[in-house]
């Protein structure tokens, strides 16, 4: 109830604070249930590409068989993600997650793919860094704890309320944060994309108003010098999500206690006035 | 905020997530996968067994062994995970058509992309084989049509391919190579009679 009602209010703000670019992802969210033909079918080139993989080089491909092909994998979509959305609604979880959709594959009779898929998303966690890698799985859990925690429920909904609208117009990746508390902190970095820091910080203000502003003063310090100790390490642009990872990661390191209101306080220095309004 | 503003963090870069910090406390599992847990937690049903398979089943067989060492090769020399194959925003709408679902993990379009590239490559690998029974070197959708008959796995995808071009596509390849029909027993006039609906 709370995020439904909050999506309308949070899609406005997300346009108002963001501009074209999010104004362009809540359009494309009202225009999801009328989804378009070319939307429906994955890019010809790509599947072209893949077919080609495991043809001879004399093989050739008619018209109808590629067009045959790109249904047959939305349908494919379709019918593993039907299943696992059950499984979410069974379990009473609102984001389908890697581990449904695997789950769901194994069910439905493509056993052989799950092994490979499971070695797949094992490597790719890695890849996502050290840091994060190791952050991700132990955060799962606390996500599965969050009925445990009223309390940080209604934040956490107010935040997840505007996943679709910006999910939309970014990246999937930054989807995924809407899974946990911390995650849903994380994903008001993420609503405004070329300020990165800041947003970032100010989403972290909203779970926990009160506390970001008692650790105003000691919050500034270690985020900033642990964004420098990363910079060193990692060095250059290409690194810079990892880096504030990284600080943020320093920033926990202080306490348990601290480590959930670090980076709130530095929300609070940051934007002030566009998160006051909630 | 004055001194904080002298050094803005930069930009993310496009497709990578920003990180967030582990909960304290918390260790890493060890283990290969780290799906295990949940995959343990929800084992899968046991299959039912396999039908007899012929000489040609054999071989198909040792194909199919063949294709997912393949797969695990090409996973673990994987280097590049921030350009898929498949667009993940595609497939993200692909996966919220239905109006059930709500939200979606940022990992499950990355998994989804490599599945579609195993079920493409799976799906092309088979009807390729139905194009060779023929001698033809060109893949038709007649050949899509043979795989999804032949292969029950695909049954979800009567629908996408017309049953009657299946039947008839594979008849024509069964009287053309002469091989006999694998579901033995069962009456010629009927190819499509091990065809069952999957309890959803």
């Amino acid at each position: 109830m709370d995020s439904s009602s909050f999506l309308p209010a949070a899609g406005a703000e997300n346009g108002s604070a963001a501009g074209g670019a999010n104004n362009g992802g809540a359009a494309q969210q009202h225009a999801a249930p009328a989804i378009r033909e070319q939307d429906r079918l994955m890019p010809i080139a790509n599947v072209i590409r893949i077919m080609r993989r495991v043809l001879p080089a004399h093989a050739k491909i008619s018209d109808d068989a590629k067009e045959t092909i790109q249904e047959c994998v939305s349908e494919y979509i379709s019918f593993i993600t039907g299943e696992a959305n059950e499984r979410c609604q069974r379990e009473q979880r609102k984001t389908i997650t890697a581990e449904d959709v695997l789950w769901a594959m194994s069910r439905l009779g493509f056993d052989d793919y799950v092994e490979p898929l499971g070695a797949y998303l094992h490597r790719y966690r890695e890849f996502e860094g050290d840091a994060r890698g190791v952050g991700l799985v132990p955060g799962a859990a606390p996500s599965r704890g969050g009925d445990h925690h009223p309390h940080s429920m209604s934040p956490a909904a107010m935040l997840k309320s505007r996943g679709p609208v910006s999910g939309a117009a970014m990246l999937p990746h930054h989807h995924h944060h809407h899974d946990m508390q911390m995650h849903a902190a994380m994903y008001g970095g993420t609503a405004v994309p070329p300020p990165a820091g800041p947003p970032h910080h100010g989403g972290f203000l909203m779970p926990h108003p009160q506390g970001s502003s008692h650790y105003l003063p000691y919050a500034y310090e270690p985020t900033y010098g642990g964004e420098h100790a990363m910079a060193a390490y990692y060095g250059g642009a290409a690194y810079a999500p990892g880096n504030g990872g990284s600080g943020d990661g320093s920033g926990s390191g202080g306490g348990g206690g601290s480590a959930s209101h670090t980076p709130q306080g530095s929300g609070g220095l940051e934007h002030p006035h566009p998160f006051a309004y909630k | 905020m004055e001194p904080k503003s002298t050094t803005p963090p930069p930009p993310p870069v496009m497709g990578a997530p920003i990180a967030y910090p582990p909960p304290p406390g918390a260790a890493y599992p060890a283990g290969p996968y780290v799906h295990a847990p949940a995959a343990a937690l929800y084992p899968p049903p046991p299959l039912p067994p396999a039908p007899p398979s012929s000489q040609q089943g054999a071989a198909a067989a040792h194909q199919q062994q063949l294709f997912w060492a393949e797969q695990y090769r090409e996973i673990e020399a994987t280097t590049d995970f921030k350009n898929h194959n498949l667009p993940l925003a595609r497939i993200k709408k692909i996966m919220k058509a239905d109006e059930d679902v709500r939200m979606i993990a940022a990992e499950a379009p990355v998994v989804f992309s490599r599945a579609c590239e195993m079920f493409i490559l799976e799906l092309t690998h088979r009807g390729w084989a139905h194009a060779e029974e023929n001698k033809r070197r060109t893949l038709q959708k007649s050949d899509i049509a043979a795989a999804v008959a032949r292969t029950e796995v695909f049954d979800f995808l009567v629908d996408i391919v017309p049953r009657d071009e299946a039947k008839d596509a594979d008849s024509a390849a069964m009287g053309a190579a002469g091989i006999p029909h694998p579901a033995a027993g069962l009456p010629a006039a009927d190819p499509m009679g091990y065809y069952y609906v999957q309890p959803q």
